[in-house]
């Protein structure tokens, strides 16, 4: 089982949180806040590569928890609900056409090096350029597998696609990943 | 039986059931050609863990808590502001039904008794930006007598 799907689950706490949100009291978002910003932050990161849209994305999306809050309902756990939250900003976001070019602009050089700590920079920027590289849904599905841990069925939960749909979209990712990325291996 | 793409992926993210997950590395370690795409497949994984997030600079959670105030402020405002319009409306259809001797009136008679809680639902449709406007939907006004 993987460690994301099968780690202490705070579904109850967090739900018990939504409910206190829902009466009114604010500390509970605060709570919520500072349990999963970090997590949200990392997906909008990864999927954006730029600090600003992805603190914008943290606040939005947690302002549409607090908006959502007197009609939460924990039919799934919260963070599931959250991914679905985050996920949907950052497909809305990348659609900005401001944003288009961004694969172009993360380019890394593929020039080899003698120097070890400029080695470790390319294979950095190679890697970040190939997932930014990958159609929107394929880098959010590498993103929630690679990154988050979660399985193929809790990918699906947290995006409403359907894990035949899930599995087709990491295949193909991942392939274009080792391609892109054959230079880099050891 | 070479297993397909999806089911390798599943093995390196140590997705698959331990039955699964056995009889998969017992192929693998009879296939050369398995053998060399789960090689290829976990070098990549274990490539992908160079993508790290820089820690965030600041807590956004005050950020986030004075915005949510602040928008529960103007929907609380607009709510208010939507009950009262919604008492004046049901008071001017009651108004306009008890004056002795008046023809019924087209607009109270196809104005439907509005609620407060319609009222403040369709005041939360409009902080939401949703549209057609919460109020046209209550609000509908009847054709003119002729």
């Amino acid at each position: 089982m993987r460690l994301a799907d099968s780690e202490p689950d705070p579904a109850v706490a967090d739900a018990e949180l939504m409910r206190q949100l829902a009466a009114g009291r604010m500390e509970a978002l605060a709570t919520l806040v500072r349990r999963h910003q970090s997590v949200v932050r990392a997906v909008a990161f990864r999927m954006t590569r730029r600090d600003d849209l992805a603190d914008d994305i943290v606040q939005e999306a947690f302002l549409r928890v607090h908006r959502s809050a007197a009609s939460y309902y924990p039919t799934a756990a919260f963070r599931t609900w959250l991914y679905r939250i985050v996920s949907n900003l950052c497909l809305d976001r990348l659609r900005s056409p401001r944003l288009a070019a961004l694969s172009e602009v993360a380019q890394a050089p593929q020039s080899a090096s003698a120097d070890a700590a400029a080695l470790a920079d390319e294979r950095r920027n190679a890697v970040q350029a190939a997932i930014a590289a990958l159609p929107e849904r394929q880098r959010l599905a590498v993103i929630l597998h690679r990154y988050e841990g979660l399985s193929h069925a809790r990918i699906a939960e947290s995006t409403g696609w359907s894990e035949s749909a899930v599995e087709s979209l990491l295949v193909r990712a991942y392939d274009t990943l080792r391609r892109q990325l054959q230079t880099f291996k050891d | 039986m070479c297993p397909q793409d999806t089911q390798l992926i599943r093995l390196v993210a140590g997705e698959l059931p331990e039955p699964e997950r056995r009889a998969l590395a017992d192929h693998i370690a009879r296939c050369d050609t398995c053998q060399a795409r789960q090689r290829e497949l976990a070098a990549t994984w274990d490539l992908l863990g160079e993508f790290q997030v820089p820690p965030a600079g600041r807590d956004l959670a005050p950020q986030i808590l004075a915005r949510a105030r602040r928008a529960g402020l103007v929907r609380s405002a607009v709510a208010v502001a939507a009950s009262l319009v919604a008492a004046a409306g049901v008071g001017i259809a009651v108004g306009l039904a008890t004056l002795p001797g008046a023809p019924a009136s087209p607009v109270a008679q196809t104005q439907p008794a509005v609620t407060e809680q319609q009222a403040i639902h369709a005041a939360g449709l409009d902080a939401l930006g949703a549209e057609p406007l919460g109020f046209d939907e209550l609000f509908v006004m009847g054709e003119e007598p002729q």
